[in-house]
């Protein structure tokens, strides 16, 4: 069967919860003009999934979380190579080189952060590709609701994140005087003040942590609350952070009698202060690889989403939707969960249309 | 199938059925908020006398409620051939409704089969909604009860499936019979 269609006729929401309810097996393929992303569903429940395809976003997310060695990876590595269709996770297990409770952990919360991120999209393609297999199965199953209630739920939050991590190529920068006299950090924010270098993007740190977007923004968002880091565009005033203190030195200098050269917010002015001119970086401006590197395996794009149109949505054929329900013979009782309350708001909701 | 209720939001599911052509389709279309997902394909020649074209596997609408409940409604394919698809759309369903094109006399002989294949399915309440029937007579009423072999308790009502509000009055009667069931039969704990 082939399902596709639009996100401007169907929301994400309702394709999950169709999947869900009858009980599909396949990829669901995301796409619009910056990216493609893919959730794998197993009889109706999520086993995986990504946000972007051009990405190994599990492996990233894995090696992130400091939970590969160079060894481990190149075999696993190797071992995709050599056996198309098997995912990197899948080759992490088999090989042994880590426990799959921990793959499991890191598995759902790649496909939360997946379903999370594609609810943002309100343009696009979709197409569900019937028994596609997930190629890192490791036998998760989530819940569609749960995990779009767990998207809404961020959703709500992101807003208020985002007033603070305000967009993907903001800079962040560390702080010099936290607001804070004494500051703990959780394991999580000291892996990510450990990548920041004054430089790098939000976006960058994403994909450098693999830890998701949703994640990664929000822990920034804490150190901004504390103020151990600043997140702005590269260039703005930075009154807690080194180009500032620079700023104010060289104002300074004129009552130490030595020279300054002008004040600037690069990364030259680092040898402000030392009485000669100012010299050209010795070290040569460092290449942002993980933003521009293509990824050695990228996932194709399924038949289906390449006839996706534009308008509605349609399906073919019915083959696939012939596995029965577990447990025939019993019949289909009254969910327990229905209550008069809720029965009330149905007969409310249906008044009122 | 687990309760559907998680945390925030709550999905609740009806099921649509009835014989070939009777109006599904047309039913959900006129009450969905979204743009209904329509399964259907071409039919056989021996079919294609009533109907251009029929649903072969399911049509898909939705209606929010309010922010955190949906109710969601599947229509399931008319023809006997594509039976197997009845218990899976109806896994989890708050309840059915049986439609039937009251203007054609097989439609109601065949709604018989289906209503006993999902009465033997499910324990949930149903209602018979007669489409392209202008108002219920008694008469009709009655011979409906009978080829169904439905009692008084099952709601019998007139529907217009092109017509919103007599579409909202099939599913209030089947909300208000889901009602009755659960006063009459406590949810076990």
């Amino acid at each position: 069967m082939n399902l596709e269609g639009s996100l401007e006729a169907f929301s994400l929401p309702d394709i999950f919860q169709l999947l869900s309810f009858t009980k599909k097996t396949g990829a669901l393929h995301i796409s619009r003009p910056t990216g493609r992303g893919v959730v794998y569903f197993t009889t109706g429940a999520v086993t995986g999934g990504t946000s972007d395809t051009s990405r190994q976003s599990l492996g990233r997310r894995l090696v992130g979380a400091g939970l590969v060695d160079d060894d481990a990876l190149g075999s696993a590595v190797e071992a995709v190579r050599a056996a198309p269709g098997t995912g990197l996770a899948q080759a992490l297990r088999d090989s042994g080189a880590l426990d799959e409770g921990v793959l499991h952990e890191h598995v759902v919360e790649q496909a939360t952060d997946a379903v999370f991120d594609l609810l943002r999209w309100t343009q696009g393609e979709f197409a569900f590709v019937v028994d596609e297999p997930n190629p890192d199965d490791l036998a998760v199953s989530l819940v569609v609701e749960e995990l779009v209630t767990e998207g809404r739920a961020r959703l709500e939050k992101w807003e208020t994140l985002t007033k603070k991590v305000p967009a993907p190529d903001a800079v962040v920068t560390f702080a010099l005087a936290p607001s804070t006299a004494e500051t703990r950090l959780s394991a999580e924010e000291w892996g990510l003040l450990a990548v920041v270098d004054g430089e790098r993007t939000v976006s960058q740190l994403v994909a450098l942590t693999g830890r998701g977007e949703f994640a990664t923004v929000q822990t920034l968002a804490s150190l901004v609350d504390r103020g151990l880091i600043a997140v702005g565009s590269r260039g703005d005033d930075e009154e807690g952070g080194v180009a500032g203190l620079l700023r104010r030195q060289a104002v300074l200098s004129a009552l130490e009698g030595r020279p300054e050269p002008p004040p600037t917010r690069s990364r030259a002015a680092d040898s402000a202060g030392t009485g000669t001119a100012v010299a050209p970086p010795v070290v040569p401006a460092r290449p942002e690889p993980i933003v521009t590197r293509q990824p050695d395996f990228p996932e194709e794009l399924p038949a289906g989403m390449a006839r996706a149109s534009g308008g509605g949505m349609r399906t073919e054929g019915s083959a696939a939707i012939a596995e029965p329900r577990a447990g025939v013979g019993l019949p289909i009782e009254r969910d327990p969960s229905v209550n008069k309350s809720l029965l009330l708001r149905l007969i409310a909701g249906v008044r009122g249309l | 199938m687990p309760p559907r209720k998680k945390h925030h939001g709550t999905a609740v599911k009806i099921v649509v059925t009835g014989p070939f052509a009777a109006g599904k389709t047309t039913l959900i279309r006129t009450i969905s908020e979204i743009t209904v997902l329509s399964t259907e394909k071409d039919i056989t020649d021996s079919t294609r006398a009533r109907k251009n074209e029929t649903t072969v596997a399911m049509d898909f609408g939705r209606i929010t409620i309010d922010r955190d409940l949906v109710l969601y409604l599947f229509g399931t394919p008319g023809q006997e051939r594509f039976d197997f698809m009845w218990e899976i759309l109806g896994e989890g369903m708050l309840g059915y409704i049986v439609l039937i094109d009251v203007s054609r006399e097989d439609s109601i002989a065949e709604a018989r089969g289906i209503l006993d294949a999902f009465r033997r399915m499910a324990n949930v309440p149903f209602v018979v909604a007669l489409n392209r029937s202008s108002g219920l007579e008694q008469a009709e009423e009655a011979r409906v009860r009978e080829v169904l072999d439905i009692d008084e308790m099952i709601p019998v009502v007139p529907c217009d499936a092109v017509d919103r509000e007599s579409v909202k009055a099939v599913l209030l009667a089947l909300l208000y019979s889901v009602v009755d069931s659960l006063d009459a039969q406590p949810a076990r704990a």
